[in-house]
Parts: C-alpha cells; structure tokens; sequence
C-alpha cells in the first residue's frame, strides 16, 4: 500500500471517470473507480479512503444511496463526500448534505477546480483528527 | 291559424331534432344530470371517451361508475364536486382536469366544466361538458423527460470536452504549439457556448413550469449591477466603449442574488454585444415605490415596432440578428421571467440605431417574505 490519500470515484462514465482520475493521480492521489453506485460502495468499504467523488445519476446504486450507505455504516461514516450532479438538480444536493456530502459540483466542472476541492477536503479532515 | 300552429310544432321537433343532432356530434364529451346527479343525456364523445354506452348510463347516479378523481387519486365526487357546486350555486363551474373511471376499469385525465340547468332561475340540473386530456398529459410527461435528458445527456459530453481541453490547455499532457492552442481555445469557446444554450434552455423550461426555486435576500442592486459592468469591462474595452456608472443610493429590495446577477449580466452584455461605439452605462434611482436599475446604451437599438415582442422566446429584433450571428433569443425571455419573479417590471426604450435603454423596476423592500436562518431571527 502507497501512503498516498485515497481517493473513490463513483462516476458511470468511464471517459469523465478517467479525466478525474488522471488530473488526481498528477496532483498525488491514489484513485479507485466503481463504474457504478455499488461497485464504489464496495470499494469504500474495502479501501477505506480518505474522501469519495459520488456523481448522482449511476446505475444499480444512486449517488445518494451510496451516501446513505456511507451514513450507515460505523467505519464510512466519517469518510468526506463530494457531489456531482446535472445542473437543474441542485435543489436535491440539499438532501446530500443532510447525509454528510462536504461539498458538490455541478457538470460540466472544471477538473482543476475538483482538484482544489479535494485538497481542501482532504487537508481540513487531517487537521481536524490531528 | 291552425296553419299556422301545425307549422310552429312542426318547427319545435325540427328544432329538437336539430339540438339532438348537434349534442351527439359534438367533439366534447358531454352529459346532463338530474339534481340528484343522475344521467339524464350521455353523448357520443362521452361514449367514446369513457366507453360507456348511452343506455347503461341512463338514470344511474355519476357518481357510481364515473367517480372523479384528483391527481392524488381522491375522490371528488363527496367533496368538491363541480356538479353539485354548480347546482348549488347556479353557476358555471371550471373544475380543471381531473381523472375519469372508464367503462374497462382505466383511469382517463379529462378536462371538466360544468353549467346549470335552469328553471325560473331554479337549478333542476347541470350539464358536464368534458374533453380527452390524456395527449396533453402525455406531451407534458414528454416534455419534462426532455428536458432530464438534455439536461444529463448533452452535459455529459460536455463535461469529457471542456475537462479534457483544460487539462490539455493547461499544459498537463505536455507542451504545445501556438497554433494548438489557438485553435484549442477555439473548441473550448464554442463549447462554452453550447454550455451557455443549454443553460438557457433549461432556466426557461423551469421558470416556465414554476420548479425554480428563488432564496431571497435584501439586495444592493446598485453594487450587483456594478458588479456585473465590472465582470464584462474586458469586452467592453475590447470594443474601445466607454464605460459610465450613476449609482444613486438606493435601498435594499427583495431579490435572489444569483437570479438577479444573472440578470443584470444579460442585459450589460446585450448592451456590449450590440453596441459598436460609443457608450454603455448602469444607472439605479428610486422612483416611488420602486428602485430602478437601468442598464443602457448606444447600439443598434431596436425598431419600434419589435419593442414589445423583445422577451418572447426565441425572437430576436432584425437589428440584433444582423449584428451578432448567434444568440438563442433566450437570455431575454429569461430576464423577464425573472423580474417577474421578483413582483417587478421590465421597460424597454429603444429605437432603430438609438440604442437601448432597459429599465428594471424593484419593489422596495418594506418586509421580508421569508423568515430568514433561524440564529438571525433570535439576535432581532
């Protein structure tokens, strides 16, 4: 196992999936994707990672599902969330947050942009357990 | 004199016949209840609509086997049934659509209005004339899958072309050329663009439908319209406009900041859109009852006789379209949309090459409409 934080991207497509990944890799994250809700649930639950990119409209398990799944269980439940979701639906992202989602985004997003959140993400979480 | 009454009857059932015929020719559903709101008349459509046949449905009660329903899947019937209101108050009633029981057991969205039948002023019963909404229903629930389905499917995309051209562009996959980027910058712009048309789409579609959903807040319009003169002071020194602000001190009106921003950036980048030289400028006053932002210029202008369809979807005045090729004619219907929101009004002055003139009228703040975050209620 590398040291670097590690980062699950819940995202269906597979070509939005790789921008994300290879834009995290560069900045120092070791990246898992679940190509579906319950595919990064699994993961989460395997890896254990230190914050989790969940887009909202996946297939077999929604982003909010895998929330809520993250909410439930004792060892997820303090594992940051980023949301991203269509413009439009915003108004449901309030219910992301009342699950534990930290931040949201809306596509189309700058990757850089993402980038910058999950070290800001990343970085408040280590000082608050410090 | 016989004669003459033989020929009256003889016109009356002619009369009567004729009457028949229309009731069972018409295109709408339509049948006639007693008081007790049992089926005295049952037409065709009705026939058609609902299935059930004229002979079944004599002198039953409605009812037993129509039983209006509402979009929850309430009865009506006990509640508020424009029948009975219409009896009860002698006078005609629009119920809206509400769900019908067909004769094989289905449910039929149907649009309702009802009329007393009179007596020496006495109601003795009503006449329920109804029509098929189950197209329009069905166009309705088209349309805002669409509307989902642009809204993921076309930015879907669109996130893999701008994501990938800014990491490109910001030189992560290594060096380019001049030319590259030039060109690059080009796809991302046009990307942008496409971006900015869904946007717009979709923000007419939701203030259409009422699913937007305001925040409001006191604002200062005069330091957002600043704001958003300031936002687009690139493209208005790139056309070599001067730029002017008269920002009187005006108070604070109910608004929501990001609807209102946006705006206020539509109408300064109209301004420097269609305005080749000379000026722009933002100007607020108070004006009675109202604050007035106005956000003006000296462009193209628009012809007097285009003035009062500018904010109709899709239109775009003559002079408009001859100088800028693109525009979806959207950004105005938006605004105007918008202002509406905000119980305000949108004044439009212009002429053919005199510029434009866009006026905002604000209500005044006098109290707020929604209870602001519960800590700030507690320190009041």
């Amino acid at each position: 196992m590398s040291d670097k934080p590690v980062v699950v991207v819940a995202e269906d497509e597979p070509q939005i999936a790789n921008l994300v990944r290879y834009k995290l890799e560069k900045s120092g994250y070791e990246v898992l994707w679940g190509k579906d809700g319950q595919r990064a649930w699994e993961l989460i639950q395997e890896s254990k990672p230190d914050l989790v990119i969940l887009d909202v409209m996946m297939p077999i398990m929604d982003g909010f599902e895998v929330l809520r799944a993250m909410h439930d269980g004792p060892e997820t439940r303090e594992i940051p969330a980023i949301m991203v979701t269509a413009r439009g639906m915003e108004e449901d992202i309030l219910k992301g947050f009342e699950e534990g989602a930290v931040d949201y985004m809306v596509k189309p997003f700058s990757v850089t942009e993402l980038a910058a959140r999950v070290k800001a993400t990343i970085g408040r979480r280590e000082q608050d357990t410090e | 004199m016989s004669a003459k009454s033989t020929t009256a009857s003889g016109e009356l059932v002619s009369l009567q016949r004729e009457l028949e015929r229309i009731f069972a020719s018409l295109g709408h559903g339509m049948y006639v209840v007693d008081k007790e709101r049992r089926i005295v008349l049952w037409n065709r459509a009705a026939e058609s609509i609902l299935g059930w046949r004229e002979k079944d449905t004599l002198g039953k009660d409605c009812r037993e086997f129509i039983g209006h329903l509402d979009d929850n899947g309430e009865q009506v019937c006990d509640k508020t049934c424009p029948l009975l209101d219409t009896i009860e108050k002698s006078n005609t009633t629009y119920a809206g659509i509400v769900w019908a029981h067909t004769e094989s057991g289905e449910l039929v969205p149907v649009n309702v209005s009802c009329a007393p039948l009179l007596e020496d002023g006495q109601a003795v019963g009503a006449v329920e004339v109804f029509s098929d909404m189950t197209h329009e229903k069905e166009v309705d629930r088209l349309k805002s899958t669409m509307c989902s389905v642009v809204a993921h499917e076309l930015r879907t995309p669109l996130t893999s072309m701008k994501g990938y051209l800014e990491l490109v562009l910001g030189g992560e996959v290594g060096d380019i050329t001049d030319d590259q980027r030039d060109f690059l910058t080009i796809v991302g712009e046009n990307a942008q663009r496409m971006q900015e048309l869904i946007d717009d789409f979709l923000d007419t579609e939701k203030l259409e439908s009422g699913l937007i959903e305001m925040h409001w807040e006191d604002l200062d319009v005069g330091s957002l319209a600043e704001q958003s003169l300031k936002d687009l002071a690139p493209a208005a020194q790139e056309k070599s406009l001067s730029v002017v602000v008269e920002l009187e001190e005006v108070p604070p009106v109910q608004g929501d900041r990001d609807r209102m921003k946006q705006v206020l950036a539509n109408l300064v980048s109209n301004a420097i859109k269609y305005t080749k030289e000379g000026e722009v400028g933002v100007r607020t006053y108070v004006n009675g009852e109202h604050v007035t932002v106005e956000v003006w210029d000296t462009g193209v202008g628009i012809p007097k006789n285009e003035i009062d369809r500018i904010g109709e979807k899709f239109f775009r005045a003559s002079t408009a379209a001859k100088t800028s090729g693109h525009d979806s004619g959207l950004g105005l219907a938006i605004t105007k949309e918008i202002i509406k929101k905000h119980d305000g009004e949108l004044r439009i002055e212009s002429g053919t090459g005199k510029g434009s003139r866009f006026s905002i009228l604000l209500p005044i703040s006098k109290e707020r409409k929604v209870m602001r975050n519960p800590q700030e209620g507690s320190n009041e």
